[in-house]
């Protein structure tokens, strides 16, 4: 399997030679980054050469293929980010990446959908994040290596263009599927939930999680048209009788519990991606298949990417790894 | 494409017929159409959100999974 973590030495040097990269890695390390045509955000979480790591001395490094001869990095606010389909470019793909727990972050997930030409662009990326011990102590941030600036509330955006005789195509691999439980609606879109129509009848979704002892490390999922889309719990309040999400949940949409997955490895590597790794120029998988499926030192596969606080997949989703491969049309 | 007729693209739309689309992209945009039908069933809303089916398809045409996926709903007529 290629290298995919490097230390800084060695990133500054694909840097000197004017390598395309997307970056992930620890703040500590990226500060230490000269300008250049790179974008990243702080993750300290990797699916690496070697398997799973939690790594606070390595970079991992994407490299695009050297024939993505044009690239434009782009710096995105509250004010501009609906703009993101519309910038991407006629033929290609756009890599975002949004710092955790920002207003951008919030705002790109509960609007995305309704963004002018939304889906019509490949879209891909990651919500940047930190060491799970220093959540609330140090905020996840993102980097443009052209200006060399470090953003907490905003978004780093790379768009690239291709060839005439290739493009990009966005998938996820989600191993989880929808129970054949209760239907779950709720009536309002958003980062958390007090009531939802479970069936049809009304309840306190706190408790109806409570009394059914629902497992929370296992999604919502919804059914887009055959694609399974998950929203991941975050945490049950029950003293304020709610529900938080690290996705919103959509007013309206039909969901399910997760059926249970035995083994994440195998189930993933049943459901590995057709298309050859070398076609694959970025990838992520969510923090809570990290945590949950007990990765470190195990391998998906020959995929390797950053763990991340969210994945994109032309919207926010959840507990999914996300890719982006380039074939030849 | 322009074979297609509206009144095909209008029950996608409405939820009317199933189809098992491949392209990612269609299937996560589709979705957005049809909860908005949901909510806003009025004839202006389902026209609008046909165009906008419709002119993906174009759009994204060339493709080999949109391509697989305009022959399904043209099976599905």
């Amino acid at each position: 399997m290629n290298k995919v973590l490097f230390n800084v030495d060695e990133v500054k040097e694909k840097i000197a030679q004017g390598k395309k990269l997307i970056l992930a890695g620890d703040e500590s390390l990226l500060k230490e980054l000269p300008k250049g045509q790179w974008i990243a955000g702080t993750s300290p979480y990797f699916m690496g050469e070697n398997g799973g790591i939690c790594d606070k001395e390595r970079i991992f490094v994407n490299e695009l293929p050297s024939w993505i001869t044009n690239i434009n990095i782009s710096h995105y606010d509250e004010t501009n980010i609906a703009d993101i389909y519309k910038d991407g470019p006629d033929n290609g793909f756009t890599i975002l990446i949004i710092p955790a727990f920002s207003s951008t972050h919030f705002s790109f997930a509960l609007n995305a959908p309704k963004y002018d030409n939304f889906a019509q662009c490949p879209l891909i990326g990651w919500i940047a994040g930190v060491d799970l011990n220093d959540v609330g102590k140090v905020k996840p941030k993102v980097i443009s290596g052209a200006e060399n600036s470090f953003i907490e509330n905003g978004a780093v955006a790379l768009h690239a263009s291709l060839p005439s005789n290739k493009y990009a195509e966005i998938n996820i691999l989600n191993i989880f599927t929808q129970g054949s439980g209760d239907t779950i609606v709720f009536p309002e879109d958003g980062f958390s939930a007090v009531e939802a129509m479970i069936n049809g009848q009304k309840w306190n979704f706190a408790e109806y999680i409570s009394q059914n002892k629902i497992d929370t490390k296992l999604p919502l999922v919804a059914d887009y048209c055959g694609a399974m889309i998950n929203t991941s719990f975050q945490s049950v309040d029950q003293a304020a009788k709610k529900v938080n999400f690290y996705a919103p949940v959509f007013k309206g949409m039909e969901y399910k519990l997760a059926d249970p997955v035995g083994d994440y490895v195998t189930s993933f590597c049943q459901k590995m991606p057709s298309e050859s790794s070398d076609k694959i120029v970025f990838a992520c998988n969510c923090i809570l298949n990290y945590l949950y499926s007990e990765l470190e030192g195990k391998h998906t596969g020959d995929v390797t990417g950053p763990f991340t606080f969210g994945e994109i997949a032309y919207q926010l989703l959840n507990q999914i790894m996300a890719y982006v491969a380039i074939e030849d049309l | 494409m322009e074979n297609i007729p509206e009144k095909v693209l209008a029950d996608i739309v409405l939820n009317k017929i199933s189809v098992n689309f491949n392209f990612l992209a269609l299937k996560i945009m589709l979705t957005r159409l049809q909860q908005k039908v949901k909510t806003h069933p009025d004839p202006a809303t389902v026209n609008e959100c046909v165009a906008e089916f419709k002119n993906f398809l174009i759009k994204f045409g060339h493709l080999p999974k949109t391509q697989e996926d305009i022959a399904k709903i043209m099976k599905s007529r």
